[in-house]
């Protein structure tokens, strides 16, 4: 895990606003850079391949420094991990998927699966309590 | 691409250490990860209102936490403060609520997916209204 030292400096550099700009040597396939210039002019992605750069480096980055934050978090708290059941609801809900209003079927299905498969991921609990909600309908 | 966007006890469950809310925040965050883009395309804001009402100030010993997050601040600008006005205005909501209302519209203009995690999802889809919004109880 990286220090929280590192983690700081990361979202205190994200959460500034200063607008300089520096260049960079960064070198990219000549075909991504050219299929890059065209989808951003045609396809609406940004209104310039650099801008598109910059936000898609800023996401990504913003993604990873999510996850390692709230892994430092459950290193520390175990108990506040979610579970595979809690996260699945979590999806069910943003999916509006109606098992969203079945939370004992997602917490069946959860233990049922990662009895054999430990690493099942949300999507593997919703289709297995779908099915066991379809077998006993 | 997917923005949380997260009210006064979403930040509060973050802010205040060992919160009965935190597990149920992180697993709405964890989920709302799963279904990003590969898990690359989550950001997560706060409206500056919504900062001030939760009492959360970057600048104190207690926030040690919470500023480790990638949290975009998205501050009350003119246009913005004048649209909230109206929304408090029209359904006697907080200014806070208000601007977790324009900001949601701001996004979903831009074709960003919103997800906010409230307290009162009814409160939230009323002044995200007409914009749809996925409001998550925590």
């Amino acid at each position: 895990m990286p220090s929280d030292q590192i983690l700081e400096q990361i979202s205190a550099l994200l959460a500034n606003e200063d607008d300089s700009t520096v260049n960079t040597s960064m070198r990219l396939p000549a075909t991504l850079r050219e299929a890059a210039a065209l989808a951003t002019e045609h396809l609406g992605l940004a209104p310039s391949t650099t801008a598109y750069t910059a936000q898609l480096l800023r996401s990504g980055i913003e993604a990873s420094l999510l996850a390692a934050v709230l892994e430092a978090h459950y290193e520390d708290l175990p108990s506040d991990r979610p579970s595979l059941a809690e996260i699945t609801l979590g999806v069910a809900e943003i999916d509006g998927n109606p098992l969203a209003h079945r939370p004992d079927l997602i917490t069946k299905a959860a233990e049922e699966i990662v009895a054999t498969h430990p690493s099942a991921t949300p999507d593997d609990v919703l289709l297995w309590a779908e099915a066991q909600r379809l077998v006993r309908s | 691409m997917i923005v949380v966007i997260l009210d006064n006890e979403a930040v509060q469950a973050i802010l205040q250490p060992h919160h009965s809310k935190f597990r149920v925040v992180a697993s709405r965050l964890e989920a709302a990860r799963w279904r990003s883009t590969n898990h690359t395309q989550v950001s997560l804001h706060v409206p500056a209102t919504v900062q001030v009402e939760a009492g959360w100030d970057r600048t104190s010993k207690r926030s040690v936490q919470i500023n480790r997050y990638p949290i975009t601040i998205s501050a009350l600008d003119s246009p913005s403060a004048d649209a909230a006005a109206r929304i408090v205005s029209e359904h006697s909501v907080t200014p806070a609520d208000a601007h977790v209302g324009v900001l949601c519209q701001k996004l979903a203009a831009r074709n960003v997916r919103v997800i906010v995690l409230t307290s009162d999802p009814d409160d939230i889809e009323l002044v995200a209204s007409p914009t749809t919004i996925t409001a998550l109880r925590i």
